[in-house]
């Protein structure tokens, strides 16, 4: 071989070595991306519904993870059978659930906020209203109000043990994830009427739910599925409900009961105590003073309160000195009913009858006078002799 | 004969005929004050469905201060009339022997009140010359005498409801009920009679226009006026020459300017009162 000079040698391997070097970089540089490119495409199908559900299944059981929260602080499971019905069955996880930003677990929360029903619905309802689809997304709009309604409401207020929380959010109430609204009249819409009681009462009112639960309503509602009896909203509305201490609960909690028990609200504004509580002053007997709230029985079990075993206590509530013949005053007394009202029956008769004379013999008297009387003044007029003659 | 004296009888300028002394006239601007603050007052708790009737409770401040107006209302009205019970009694009683009660100048109904209604009725249906009457017409006696049947009936059945306890010590619950019953209706009757007949009769009727009669605040009305209203007493009176003694001088302008604005006031919110009952009514 000829002698190559050893110089050039050098700069010779220094090129291969360079090259391959070059190379060895170029093809790691490759493989990276490749990777990065594939991992990206696996987060993406890691963060659709299916792998959500993958792990959030209801049927899974509760999620065990280790360094996740503790047992009691376990995300419930969700029913991907029941998500499919819902209202939100078209939407993906993440677009509700932003914080969520991987499919690991324990997650590491992102930046994006919680799913917040009002933000989200308000805009929506902006949108289509800018799109002219109030129409078609008349639903939308009844979510709007329902909102509306639920600003001023007690529940939205902060809590007063918790003040980052408010007393009851959208989602304490409506399972976001199962939420649907079944249509009127079918059986679906009545069980999921029939559960209001419990949704109320289960983690949160719960000795209201046990009263109520003996109650004539109660037994109606929870026993017997009559869907005509009230629950808990009937009464207290489901998005407006108010203090019960405020005036505005007392003069509207009385109107509530008269939607279904007429004729009740009716012979009550009869009386002191309706007039005046029709008038915007919350302090006489209402409704509710008289029968309970949640523990309404009827008048003929020995347990109500307006019972006439029970109804001089009742009235000393306010009417201190109440003596047994006060209490014998009927808060529902009607001048329609002979057999139950005999005296109001036959005074309000008088009455009408007085009333029908007096009027009809005077009211007669007037108007034949103020004919007669024109019509002399008008002769007069014509003959004005004629008053000169007279006197 | 009676025509000639009238004619005879020197033209009493300046003067007027009295009707109503002072007291009278006093008691009744107390009755109408009264009455019309406790028909305000009663009536939009009557009507406390009405749009109006809130609007009244809050002017009053809320039930509880509107009960206390209307309670003190019907105290004045009670007190007024037993005063004048008393009155009336002491009178009757001193003029024994000389009280006629079926007299003209008795307010006690008598034969001549029952053939005055049916004349009347002739005159109204043009089948005879129009009535002439005396000192008081049937139709005032019946304003008199309403007093006393809405005093009995509205005074003691509001009484049992202002004393709910002492009722239920000697009476059964209904009676609340009843009372309730007969306290509105009777009330409704004596509002809408005040502002439609009595306005009428008074105030209203073809020969009173234009309103107001304002001799319940002067006392006193012009000689045509009581020649032509109280024929019958002014014949008497002119027998008997007793009719100098009945002879006042023509309130002065002032009064009965004050009177009239006074009536008109009062007309006005008797109306407006008549309105708002009749709103309750219909609505
Ligand atoms: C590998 C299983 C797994 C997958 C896949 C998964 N999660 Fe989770 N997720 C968990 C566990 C475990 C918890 C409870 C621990 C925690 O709070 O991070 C949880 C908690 C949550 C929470 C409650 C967070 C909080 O504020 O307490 C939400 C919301 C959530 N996941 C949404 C999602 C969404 C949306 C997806 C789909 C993109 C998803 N998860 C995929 C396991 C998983
Ligand atoms: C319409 C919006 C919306 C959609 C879509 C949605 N979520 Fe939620 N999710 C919510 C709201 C609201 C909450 C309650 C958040 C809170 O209380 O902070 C919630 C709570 C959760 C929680 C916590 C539950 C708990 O009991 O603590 C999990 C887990 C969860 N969602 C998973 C999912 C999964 C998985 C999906 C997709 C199948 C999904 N979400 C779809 C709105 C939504
Ligand atoms: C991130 C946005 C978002 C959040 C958060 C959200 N929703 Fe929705 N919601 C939607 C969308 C999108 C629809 C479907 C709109 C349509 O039908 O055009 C919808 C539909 C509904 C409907 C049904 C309307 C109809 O057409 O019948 C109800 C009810 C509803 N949402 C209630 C809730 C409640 C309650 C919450 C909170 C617990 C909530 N939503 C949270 C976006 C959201
Ligand atoms: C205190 C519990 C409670 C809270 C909090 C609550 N709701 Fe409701 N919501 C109910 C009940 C109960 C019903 C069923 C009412 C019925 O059947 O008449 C209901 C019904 C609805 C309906 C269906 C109404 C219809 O006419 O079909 C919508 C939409 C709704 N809620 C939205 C919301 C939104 C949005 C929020 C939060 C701003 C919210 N709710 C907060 C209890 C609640
Ligand atoms: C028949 C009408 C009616 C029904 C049904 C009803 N409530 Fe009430 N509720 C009332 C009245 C009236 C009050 C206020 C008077 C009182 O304090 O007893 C009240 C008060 C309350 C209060 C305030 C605290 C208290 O006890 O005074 C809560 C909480 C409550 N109700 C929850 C419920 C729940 C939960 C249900 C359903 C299980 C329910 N209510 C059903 C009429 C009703
Ligand atoms: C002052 C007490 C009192 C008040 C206020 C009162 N009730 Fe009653 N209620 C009674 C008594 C007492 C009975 C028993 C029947 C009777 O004696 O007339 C009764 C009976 C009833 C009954 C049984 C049916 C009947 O007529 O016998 C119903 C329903 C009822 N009330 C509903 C209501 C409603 C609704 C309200 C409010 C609008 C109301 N009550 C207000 C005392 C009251
Ligand atoms: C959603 C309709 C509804 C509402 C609202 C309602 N009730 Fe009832 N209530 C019923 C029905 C239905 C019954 C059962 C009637 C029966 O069994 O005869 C009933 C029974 C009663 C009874 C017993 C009647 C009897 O004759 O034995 C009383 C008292 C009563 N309710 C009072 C009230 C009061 C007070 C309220 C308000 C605080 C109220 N209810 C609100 C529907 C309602
Ligand atoms: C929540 C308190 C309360 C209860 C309970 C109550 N009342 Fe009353 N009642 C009042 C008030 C306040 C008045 C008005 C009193 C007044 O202004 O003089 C009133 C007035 C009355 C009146 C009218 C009396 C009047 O002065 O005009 C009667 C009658 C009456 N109540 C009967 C009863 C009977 C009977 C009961 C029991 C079945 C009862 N009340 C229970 C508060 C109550």
């Amino acid at each position: 071989m000829k002698r190559i000079p050893g110089s050039i040698k050098l700069v010779v391997i220094t090129f291969y070595c360079l090259a391959g070097l070059f190379a060895l970089i170029q093809t790691d540089a490759f493989a990276k991306d490749a990777s990065t490119q594939q991992g990206k495409a696996q987060q993406l199908s890691k963060l659709d519904n299916a792998t959500c559900l993958g792990c959030h299944e209801l049927s899974n059981g509760s999620l065990h993870v280790s360094g996740a929260k503790s047992e009691s602080g376990q995300p419930h499971g969700i029913s991907q059978e029941k998500f499919v019905k819902s209202v939100h069955n078209e939407m993906q996880c993440v677009t509700c659930h932003k914080e969520i930003t991987d499919a690991s677990s324990p997650h590491k929360l992102g930046p994006g906020p919680k799913p917040d029903c009002v933000a989200c619905h308000l805009e929506l309802w902006e949108t289509a209203k800018k799109e002219n689809l109030t129409n078609e997304k008349a639903r939308l709009g009844v979510v709007v109000r329902n909102v509306e309604t639920y600003k001023n409401s007690f529940h939205a207020r902060p809590n007063a043990d918790d003040k980052t929380r408010v007393n009851a959010a959208c989602d304490d109430c409506h399972n976001t994830h199962i939420f649907s609204v079944p249509p009127q009249g079918t059986t679906r819409r009545t069980d999921w009427h029939l559960t209001i009681p419990m949704v109320c009462g289960e983690n949160c009112h719960a000795d209201q739910l046990e009263e109520y639960a003996e109650s004539i309503h109660g037994k109606n509602v929870l026993e017997m599925r009559n869907l005509k009896a009230a629950d808990c909203t009937d009464c207290h509305t489901s998005h407006s409900i108010t203090s019960t201490l405020k005036n505005t609960f007392k003069l509207s909690i009385t109107e509530n009961c008269g939607t279904c028990h007429t004729e009740n609200l009716d012979t009550y504004r009869d009386t002191y105590h309706g007039q005046v509580n029709k008038l915007g002053y919350g302090y006489t007997a209402k409704c509710y003073d008289c029968h309970g709230s949640h523990g309404i029985l009827s008048p003929s079990d020995p347990k109500s309160k307006v019972h006439p075993n029970n109804r001089l206590k009742t009235c000393q509530k306010c009417h201190k000195e109440a003596t047994q013949g006060f209490v014998t005053f009927s808060p529902h007394a009607n001048t329609s009913s002979f057999e139950r009202y005999p005296q109001v029956w036959i005074v309000s008769r008088f009455m009408w009858s007085l009333l029908a004379g007096v009027f009809i013999f005077f009211w007669l008297h007037t108007g034949l006078w103020w004919y007669r009387e024109a019509q002399d003044r008008k002769a007069r007029k014509v003959h004005p002799e004629r008053r000169k003659e007279s006197k | 004969m009676t025509h000639r004296v009238v004619d005879e009888l020197p033209e009493q300028h300046g003067k007027q005929i009295r009707r109503f002394g002072l007291i009278w006239r006093i008691a009744h601007l107390c009755f109408a004050l009264s009455v019309m603050l406790l028909i305000l007052t009663g009536m939009s708790v009557f009507y406390s469905e009405t749009t109006w009737a809130p609007f009244i409770m809050q002017m009053f401040g809320g039930p509880k201060a509107a009960g206390i107006v209307h309670r003190t209302s019907a105290a004045i009205m009670l007190g007024i009339f037993f005063l004048h019970l008393i009155g009336v009694t002491t009178n009757i009683v001193r003029n024994w022997k000389t009280f006629k009660f079926f007299g003209p100048d008795s307010l006690i109904p008598n034969w001549q009140d029952i053939l005055d209604i049916f004349r009347m009725f002739k005159w109204f249906l043009g089948k005879g010359p129009r009535p002439v009457f005396d000192r008081w017409t049937y139709w005032e006696k019946f304003d008199y005498w309403a007093v006393f049947w809405g005093m009995g009936i509205i005074g003691s059945s509001g009484m049992m409801l202002a004393f709910p306890n002492v009722t239920a010590s000697f009476l059964p619950g209904w009676a609340f009920n009843v009372a309730m019953i007969v306290h509105g209706e009777e009330a409704f009757l004596a509002a809408v009679f005040l502002f439609t007949v009595h306005f009428f009769n008074n105030h209203f009727r073809p020969d009173k226009l234009p309103p107001p009669d304002v001799v319940m605040f002067t006392g006193s009305v012009p000689m045509d006026e009581f020649k032509r209203e109280h024929t019958a007493q002014y014949n008497r009176l002119i027998q008997s020459g007793d009719l100098k003694k009945h002879l006042v001088d023509t309130p002065p302008r002032a009064l009965t300017l004050g009177s009239k604005i006074l009536g008109l006031t009062l007309i006005a919110i008797g109306l407006t009162l008549l309105v708002l009952v009749i709103i309750g009514f219909v609505g």
